[in-house]
């Protein structure tokens, strides 16, 4: 049986690894975009590390 | 930056990065509840303050 992922660790294949990064970063905006939202409302409800 | 995957086992990852997000989200809450300016549930003790300012003035 030919391994043919003996080239990387993770055993994914290039595409493989392109295919995931693609939704991982999607993911990634996704979430930070969430999570900037929440700060800004967490601001204007109670601003931090300044002189308030 | 996709050569990541090459490295690290996507789903060992994605679940080492979950795990420590959601303790890294407790944390910052629980430290927040436990400030007077942050904590967004104990309205009640600010009222109770607020109506001592009050009757003192």
């Amino acid at each position: 049986m030919v391994d043919e992922t003996k080239g990387s660790l993770s055993g994914l294949s290039e595409d493989e690894a392109m295919e995931f990064h693609g939704v991982f970063m999607t993911s990634m905006m996704g979430f930070l975009a969430v999570a900037a939202v929440a700060h800004v409302l967490a601001w204007m409800w109670r601003p931090w590390g300044v002189a308030w | 930056m996709w050569r990541t995957w090459l490295l690290f086992d996507p789903r060992r990852a994605l679940v080492a990065l979950f795990t420590f997000l959601a303790v890294l989200a407790l944390l910052i809450h629980f430290i927040l509840l436990s400030t007077e300016r942050f904590n967004w549930m104990h309205s009640a003790s600010l009222v109770d303050k607020t109506e001592q300012v009050v009757a003192q003035a």
